[in-house]
């Protein structure tokens, strides 16, 4: 993990020069996690498919301007989010497709020991809660803990200032906790 | 639901989301199309000049050398907007350039525009969709940049900028390297400032001499248009029309600011 910022800097370098496997390879790290960003702005699978390439396409020919000294992952989703952002205001519409939780595995997978704390029928309260929220309350929750983004990244994802979106975040994580405690 | 969850402390119920096994759609290829977009001759590269390091080397010395040839040979510096500079000289140049359009780089669309510039291009309602789009790419001592220009054909409620069959070149520069230098001389022209919503807009009449880096080299233009130059977030514009300045200005700030 130590690693990842100079290799993703080496790669952006290579891509830079020329270098298409390089940035393909980017492509290929990063491609799911930018098809949720895009997927948790547009909620619709063909507009997040397309955000996330247009925006592909978009960090491609303004690598010159990303600086080697900062970290590849957020100056993408930036774009992405950004790319996601204007597709739904120019279609203004946003798809209310809900989160659901994942289909229950049939085989013969061994679930993590965090996951098996879960149970089954808390997270689909846990579910229900977050589809319960605003969208933007649903969202701040989504870029921090669902997809696992670091404080300043789901700043950027949102297009916001850090301070902003820690607020947001303890905002929205309160009304999530008013939800669960409310009335089913 | 169980009544664990509503007694979770915050760590706990952070915990809980961050294990949460939500259905996500499933991601698609997203490296055969970006590839296939990138690598292909559909969007054009602007400009990749096979250059030797050295001819590299020069290009980006020479993008340092324009602010300081021109300090040289003037008095001072009046404003710095990061890839344009603009300087006052007192005394009237003895030789202007005859060339009056500068290298524009390869056509592009208005798509690849806004790719090249990483964001949509707003156009200016009064003038509609450009004529013509170029794009050239510049080495300068902060790397490779990109340059849009879009001009607008001449017509009745847009009069001919002398020399060029335009009525209006808007230049869109990206970056704080210093790109371009124009000199201005005081019997020939003025340098004035408007300030709109924040921004500062600064307004030059009269013939004047551009020095412009391309990907070609350093170019001298001779300017007889009136020019409008702002900072609209990491881009500097450059609108050049044969307007007043109040036709101008509302064209600029038809154009919003991020």
């Amino acid at each position: 993990m130590e690693d990842r910022p100079l290799e993703d800097a080496e790669l952006a370098r290579r891509a830079r020069e020329g270098d298409d496997a390089a940035y393909e390879d980017l492509v290929k790290r990063y491609g799911q996690i930018a098809f949720r960003v895009a997927w948790l702005v547009t909620r619709d699978r063909g507009e997040a498919e397309d955000s996330a390439q247009e925006a592909f396409v978009k960090a491609y020919y303004a690598l010159p301007r990303f600086r080697p000294d900062s970290p590849f992952r957020p100056w993408l989703l930036k774009i992405v989010a950004n790319e996601a952002r204007n597709r739904v205001r120019s279609t203004r519409r946003r798809q209310g497709l809900a989160l659901r939780t994942a289909a229950v595995s049939d085989g013969d997978a061994v679930p993590s020991p965090e996951t098996a704390a879960l149970a089954r029928e808390d997270q689909e309260a846990l579910i229900d809660a977050l589809n319960r929220l605003s969208p933007p309350d649903r969202d701040v929750i989504g870029y921090r803990f669902l997809l696992g983004l670091s404080e300043a990244e789901t700043a950027d994802v949102l297009g916001v200032r850090l301070g902003t979106a820690k607020s947001r975040l303890s905002r929205a994580m309160g009304r999530l906790r008013t939800v669960l405690e409310g009335p089913v | 639901m169980s009544e664990r969850i509503p007694s979770m402390s915050d760590d706990e119920l952070v915990g809980a989301l961050a294990v949460l096994e939500v259905e996500w759609a499933p991601t698609p290829d997203l490296a055969r199309e970006v590839m296939a977009h990138v690598s292909s001759d559909r969007l054009p590269r602007v400009v990749r000049l096979p250059l030797s390091r050295p001819k590299r080397i020069v290009l980006i010395a020479a993008a340092t050398m324009l602010l300081l040839a021109g300090a040289a040979v003037a008095a001072k510096i009046i404003i710095d907007l990061g890839a344009v500079v603009v300087e006052v000289t007192p005394t009237r140049p003895g030789l202007l350039p005859t060339a009056s359009i500068a290298p524009t780089g390869e056509p592009i669309t208005l798509r690849e525009a806004g790719i090249l510039l990483g964001k949509d291009v707003t156009l200016p309602p009064r003038l509609g969709g450009p004529d013509r789009l170029w794009a050239d790419e510049v080495f300068t001592e902060s790397g490779k940049v990109p340059r849009v220009t879009m001009a607008w054909r001449a017509r009745p409620d847009l009069p001919e900028i002398s020399g060029t069959r335009f009525g209006a070149i808007l230049m869109i520069f990206e970056g704080d390297a210093n790109q371009a230098s124009k000199t201005l001389h005081e019997d020939l022209g003025v340098l004035q400032v408007e300030t709109v919503e924040s921004v500062d807009y600064y307004w030059t009449t009269g013939t004047h001499v551009l020095q412009l880096l391309t990907s070609e080299g350093v170019v001298y233009v001779r300017v007889e248009g009136n020019v409008l130059l702002w900072r609209d977030g990491s881009h500097t514009m450059r609108l050049e029309t044969d307007l007043p300045k109040a036709d101008a200005l509302r064209i600029a700030t038809s154009m919003g600011t991020s």
